[in-house]
C-alpha cells in the first residue's frame, strides 16, 4: 500500500515501534507487532491512523487494503 | 461510532545516552467505541500514536505504553539531552488534523450534553477543551522527591 499509495515513504525500525516518513512528515507509532499490539483489529486501526495522520490517499489505500472499506 | 474528546496527562522519566528526563506531556485524543470491536484511542496531538482494546480501561493502557515506546524509541537515537529533547519537541508539534477536527465535534457534542463522561466510566472526570497541549522535558541533573507526582488520569474535554 504505501509503495503505491506513498511514494518516496520510508520506514525506519526502531526498538519499539516502526517509524514510518512520508512528505517530512512521520508516524512514530507503527507497532512492530512485539509489545503489545494483540491482533489484526489493532494493525490495521493503526494503519487507519498512520493513513490519516501522513495524509495518505485513502481511495488508493482501500484498493490495496480492501478491509479499509468496512 | 460515537467519539469523545480527551485530555491526558503523561509523565515520563526517560533514560537517554548520559542523562536522565523528565517528560511532562499535556496532549489530545480521541476514543472512539467501536461495536463490537470495542475501544479505540488515537492521539491527535501529538498525532502520530494510537492503541485499542476491548474495553476503554484496556485501550487506556495500551495507549499509555505507545505514548512511552514513542519517548524510549526517541532516546536510544537521541545523542545526548539537547538532541532528545528537540526530537520530543518535533513529535509533539504534529497534530493529526482529520483526528482534530473530529474532536472538535465531539467537544460540541459533549457541550450539547449528547455525550457525558458518565458514557466511559463511572465519575470520569471532565476538564475544559481550552486546555491547550504542552509538553516539558527536563534534564535531571539532580533528582528531588518533589518530581514525584501522581499521574492524573485520562479526562472528557467539555
Amino acid at each position: 500500500m504505501l509503495q503505491e499509495c506513498a511514494r518516496g515513504y520510508t520506514i525506519k525500525r526502531k526498538k519499539h515501534r516502526y517509524w514510518v516518513t512520508y512528505k517530512a512528515t512521520t508516524f512514530r507509532g507503527l507497532s512492530t507487532g512485539e509489545h503489545g499490539s494483540k491482533g489484526a483489529d489493532v494493525q490495521i486501526g493503526l494503519v487507519r491512523s498512520l493513513i490519516r495522520y501522513l495524509e495518505i490517499d485513502l481511495d488508493c489505500a482501500k484498493k490495496h487494503l480492501p478491509i479499509l472499506k468496512s | 461510532m460515537t467519539h469523545y474528546p480527551l485530555l491526558f496527562t503523561f509523565r515520563d522519566k526517560v533514560s537517554g545516552n548520559g542523562f536522565l528526563a523528565d517528560v511532562l506531556a499535556h496532549g489530545h485524543a480521541l476514543a472512539s467505541k467501536e461495536e463490537p470491536e470495542g475501544w479505540w484511542i488515537e492521539s491527535v496531538t501529538p498525532g502520530d500514536f494510537a492503541a485499542g482494546g476491548a474495553t476503554f480501561p484496556e485501550a487506556h493502557i495500551e495507549f499509555r505504553k505507545a505514548f512511552t515506546a514513542v519517548l524510549f524509541d526517541i532516546a536510544e537515537d537521541a545523542v545526548d539531552f539537547e538532541a532528545f529533547k528537540a526530537e520530543v519537541e518535533e513529535f509533539f508539534a504534529g497534530t493529526n488534523q482529520p483526528a482534530q477536527d473530529e474532536w472538535k465535534a465531539a467537544v460540541a457534542l459533549v457541550r450539547s450534553g449528547r455525550i457525558t463522561a458518565q458514557d466511559i466510566a463511572e465519575s470520569f472526570p471532565t476538564k475544559p477543551a481550552e486546555s491547550p497541549p504542552t509538553v516539558e522535558i527536563r534534564l535531571l541533573e539532580v533528582p528531588k522527591p518533589n518530581y514525584n507526582v501522581l499521574e492524573p488520569v485520562m479526562e472528557l474535554a467539555a
